[in-house]
C-alpha cells in the first residue's frame, strides 16, 4: 500500500518537479502550485524512506523459523512418499505424496528466495 | 521387515522431535497451573535421560489431570495439554503400546485443531501410531495434515515481518 501511494504521489509530483528543472519558464507558475509541488515533493520523499525502511525490514527473514517449517515440509513428503510406494498404483496416498513433493519444492524455493541457507 | 519398520518409526520419531522444538515452553503465562505443568515437564526430561519412562509419564499425568484454571485463555490451555499428550503419546510409543499412544494422541486432537504445531505435533505421532499399527495409509493422511499445518505456517511466516511475534505452538 505503502509502494503504491509512494507511486502516485510521484506520479502526482513528477509534472511540478519538473518546473523546477527550468524546463518550463519559474514566472508561468503560480506560487502556489509551486508551493504544493514542495510539499508534495517533501511528502513522497518522506514515504520514499518509510518504503525502504519497510523493505529493510522485510529483507530480514526468520530463517529459523523458515528453515525449521521448510525441514518439516520436505521430511512429511518424504515420509508420505514412502509409504506411496508400497501402496497399490493411482492410490490416494499417491496423490498426497505429488502434493507434498510440490509443496516441499515451494518451500525451499521460497527459503532460497528468501536468503535463507539450506538445510 | 519388523527392523525396517522400527528404523522407519524412529525417523519419524525424530521428525516429531524436530517438531516438537520449543513447544514445551512456547506457552508464557503467569499462573501457577502452567508453572507446574512446566516444572513436571521438566521433571520428564529427568525421567526420560535416567531411563524412567513410568516416572515421566507420571509426572506428565499429574499435568492432564489437573484441572486448569477458569481464567486461563483457551489456547493457553489447550496449547500446554496438548503438548503433554504429545509427549505422552511419543513416550507410549516408544515403549512399544501404540494403542495407548493413540489414545492419548486423540485426547490430544479433540481439544481442537487450529493451524499450529501443537496440532502438527499431534498428527505426527498419531501418523507414526498408525504406522506401528500397519495402517500406513492412514499414518500417510495424517502426515499429510500436518505438513498442510506446516505450510500454513511457513506462508503465513514469510509475510510477516521478522521481529513479529512468534506463532503459537513456536518458541518465542
Amino acid at each position: 500500500m505503502s509502494r503504491l501511494l509512494a507511486t502516485v504521489l510521484l506520479l502526482a509530483s513528477c509534472a511540478p518537479a519538473m518546473q523546477d528543472t527550468g524546463h518550463r519558464p519559474p514566472l508561468e507558475t503560480p506560487p502556489s502550485e509551486e508551493q504544493e509541488a514542495t510539499r508534495a515533493h517533501d511528502e513522497l520523499r518522506r514515504l520514499d524512506t518509510e518504503l525502504r525502511a519497510a523493505d529493510a525490514q522485510a529483507a530480514a527473514p526468520d530463517c529459523a523459523r523458515i528453515g525449521q517449517l521448510r525441514d518439516n515440509i520436505c521430511a512429511l513428503a518424504a515420509r508420505i512418499c514412502q509409504i506411496a510406494e508400497r501402496q497399490p498404483p493411482g492410490s490416494t496416498t499417491a496423490d498426497r505424496c505429488a502434493d507434498s513433493k510440490t509443496r516441499c519444492k515451494n518451500a525451499v524455493d521460497n527459503a532460497e528466495a528468501r536468503g535463507c541457507p539450506k538445510k | 521387515m519388523i527392523g525396517r519398520r522400527f528404523a522407519r518409526l524412529a525417523a519419524t520419531l525424530s521428525l516429531a522431535g524436530l517438531l516438537a522444538f520449543g513447544c514445551s515452553r512456547a506457552v508464557e503465562d503467569a499462573s501457577p497451573w502452567v508453572a507446574e505443568a512446566e516444572r513436571r515437564h521438566a521433571l520428564a526430561d529427568q525421567r526420560l535421560e535416567a531411563n524412567d519412562r513410568s516416572g515421566a509419564q507420571d509426572a506428565l499425568r499429574g499435568i492432564v489431570s489437573a484441572p486448569a484454571p477458569a481464567d486461563l485463555p483457551a489456547d493457553a490451555r489447550r496449547g500446554v495439554l496438548q503438548d503433554t499428550y504429545f509427549r505422552l503419546a511419543r513416550i507410549e510409543l516408544a515403549a512399544n503400546d501404540p494403542f495407548a499412544a493413540l489414545l492419548d494422541a486423540d485426547r490430544g486432537l479433540a481439544l481442537g485443531r487450529p493451524s499450529d504445531l501443537f496440532v502438527a505435533n499431534l498428527l505426527v505421532v498419531r501418523g507414526a501410531t498408525h504406522e506401528a499399527l500397519n495402517n500406513a495409509p492412514l499414518a500417510a493422511v495424517d502426515y499429510h495434515q500436518a505438513l498442510l499445518i506446516n505450510d500454513e505456517l511457513l506462508a503465513k511466516t514469510l509475510r510477516v515481518p521478522a521481529d513479529a511475534s512468534p506463532m503459537p505452538g513456536e518458541r518465542p
